[in-house]
């Protein structure tokens, strides 16, 4: 089955904003005179729910332009999801392994996702950039995560 | 204060030494910027925002400005070396200038496009100095009910001259205002959209949500993008243009410089819509139009010079009136609350130091740009062979230590990363992510106006359309509005014929 991803944006824009519009009012819509904290949310989520299904709407009767076809797993080109994927792994060893080390992997990974194979180059650039930035930054006072390598 | 003596104390602020490094700073990363593909000037301003921490709020507009009209000159040097523009605003000089570049005339065409940059820029900082005031003393008996319907004013016609769907960036706008009033309620303090999670009661970052947006998400649009760059091979000789190119020149540079100043003031305009209409009005105007296309130099002269003006005249309701009229501008409003400034019409009174010096900073930064864009041209030319597959891990290393450094926390990288992912995404499916961040911007300014109208009129709707400016905004939003459908409605008809 192709999914299509125009109509899966569209059906969650009109979920956020039954969502929103649901929220601002237990937030409170206070009065005219005295707006509460739900009011100006309560309005960007009517206007965009009836935004949003004016467009559903339209892409289904407008038989003259084909709905965007993107099927949802092509979007994701290998080279993206290993991308996204070690950024994720990244993240959540960041803190806990510290920059240096984290990045160092994390770098020898993209320059190796973008094609360069000679191993040699591959650790002789990332570990010299990562410690170019960690002095560099970190003389600008940026604290980056020591992790393990906290002393 | 009389403009002379402004214009004097601005030059005395921004020839500081550490004023004058970060203008240079600011207009040589835009002319990279500018050159490189794969980044972008709103990228760069967000991801150096956190870097802009630690210095005055002169310094960090001077440097931010000078990335934003030093990309329009650097991106001229891909568009005529390369036929591959550094930044959307130079598409349209591919068009002549890589022509002229393959028959030998890459300096001429590169040095035209220089002159034109600055000599625009120049003009446009003439128009900034002049205009500014005069809007800046109607504004100053703006009340809420005004400013409301400005802004509204100011984001439909950002939408109705969206360059995709006007519906999609409709959307994108309300997503935009919906996200910005996530976090504590200013008026009654209590927190909204948190979810309990406390690292929301201060509302998303916007520097994380602008790498996102534009650092991140350009970059995953780059990566499967493996095409070879040809950079043509000739003698960069001659960068002076001839009488000749001058003669053909100096029409559309001034046609340039006046069009690409109104519509830089405009809200929605920009550099991008001034580049092309102004290629579209020289080609109209030309007593030889087929040369349009070939290598024609007034086709370079033009959109370059209207571009350059267009980035410059974009300050005028930034400063003037707080409203930022694009996406940079919004970045820059951004970084001027960052720094506890407010842009509008008081920012000439209270803070003429930094009001002068933006304004002398341009000056400056266009003068250095001539001298950076022309003799350096070798040093821009040895950049563009780096591959991507080098930028591109650098490109993302900048993102992280700039977003990790805003509080030291790796929070602020997931939100970068999911905003990455978002605007990837919205990218791809033909949504534009400038209307979001410009209307994240702009939330909490419209709902304070909107809130304190409401109050000021005892609830009553009427207050927005008693008020003749107000009124006139709301009339033209909401024309806007009505020809966007009008038009849709049209155009439906017409295909429906046709079928039938």
């Amino acid at each position: 089955m192709k999914l299509n991803i125009e109509r899966i944006l569209y059906l969650i824009w009109i979920s956020l904003s039954i969502f929103v519009i649901v929220s601002s009012y237990k937030y409170g819509l206070g009065t005219l005179n005295i707006p509460g904290p739900g009011l100006t949310p309560f309005i960007f989520g009517l206007f965009l729910l009836l935004a949003s299904l004016v467009l559903i709407i339209r892409s289904f009767l407008d038989r003259f332009k084909k709905p965007g076809n993107y099927e949802m797993l092509k979007i994701f080109s290998l080279r993206t999801t290993l991308v996204l994927t070690s950024f994720f792994i990244y993240v959540l060893l960041l803190n806990k392994f510290g920059f240096l080390i984290t990045t160092c992997f994390f770098l020898m990974f993209l320059f190796r996702t973008m094609g360069i194979m000679k191993w040699s180059k591959l650790i002789f650039s990332s570990v010299l950039i990562v410690l170019s930035a960690y002095f560099i930054f970190g003389s600008l006072g940026v604290r980056l995560p020591a992790g393990i390598l906290k002393w | 204060m009389d403009v002379l003596n402004g214009l004097i104390a601005g030059f005395q602020t921004v020839f500081q030494i550490s004023n004058l490094f970060y203008c240079f700073l600011g207009v040589l990363i835009g002319t990279l910027i500018g050159v490189l593909p794969g980044i972008g000037p709103s990228g760069a301003m967000s991801i150096l925002l956190p870097a802009t921490f630690g210095m005055t709020p002169v310094s960090a507009i001077v440097m931010l400005a000078g990335i934003y009209y030093g990309s329009m000159y650097g991106g001229s040097t891909t568009s005529i070396l390369v036929n591959i523009p550094g930044e959307a605003a130079s598409v349209v000089t591919c068009l002549d200038g890589y022509h002229m570049a393959r028959h030998g005339r890459a300096g001429p065409a590169l040095g035209i496009a220089a002159f034109g940059s600055f000599i625009g820029g120049t003009l446009s900082i003439l128009g900034l100095m002049f205009l500014v005031f005069p809007l800046a003393e109607a504004a100053i008996k703006f009340a809420p009910p005004e400013y409301f319907s400005l802004i509204c004013m100011s984001m439909t016609l950002l939408i109705y001259l969206a360059s995709k769907s006007v519906g999609k960036a409709f959307i994108m706008m309300l997503l935009g205002l919906i996200l910005g009033t996530v976090g504590m309620d200013l008026v009654s303090g209590s927190p909204r959209f948190c979810f309990g999670y406390p690292r929301l009661y201060d509302g998303i970052g916007i520097i994380p949500m602008a790498m996102g947006l534009f650092g991140i998400s350009e970059v995953l649009m780059n990566l499967d993008d493996n095409g070879g760059r040809v950079i043509i091979k000739t003698k960069i000789k001659n960068l002076l243009p001839t009488m000749d190119d001058w003669k053909k020149s100096i029409v559309p540079i001034t046609r340039g410089s006046i069009l690409g100043f109104l519509l830089g003031v405009i809200p929605g305009g920009g550099t991008i819509i001034a580049s092309f209409l102004s290629y579209s009005v020289e080609k109209r105007f030309s007593k030889n139009p087929s040369a349009f296309g070939n290598g024609a130099i007034e086709g370079v002269a033009g959109p370059e010079t209207a571009n350059n003006a267009a980035s410059t005249g974009a300050f005028v309701p930034l400063l003037a009136l707080g409203i930022p009229s694009n996406v940079i501008m919004a970045l820059l409003l951004g970084a001027l609350i960052i720094h506890g400034i407010r842009p509008g019409p008081t920012l000439i009174t209270q803070h003429q130091d930094v009001f002068w010096g933006i304004i002398a900073s341009m000056y400056l930064g266009n003068i250095m740009l001539l001298i950076l864009n022309l003799p350096l041209i070798g040093i821009w030319v040895k950049i563009l062979k780096i591959p991507y597959s080098i930028l591109m891990p650098l490109i993302i290393l900048f993102c992280i230590i700039g977003a990790y450094s805003i509080n030291n926390s790796v929070w602020d990288i997931i939100v970068m990363f999911g905003f990455g992912i978002i605007g990837y995404i919205l990218i791809l499916s033909d949504y534009e992510p400038a209307p979001m961040i410009l209307a994240f911007i702009l939330s909490p300014m419209i709902e304070g106006a909107f809130r304190q109208s409401l109050i000021m009129s005892d609830g009553k709707f009427s207050i927005f359309i008693q008020r003749p400016i107000s009124a006139t905004a709301l009339v033209i939003t909401a024309l806007l509005f009505f020809s966007t459908g009008f038009s849709y409605y049209r155009k439906t008809k017409i295909k429906i014929a046709a079928e039938v």
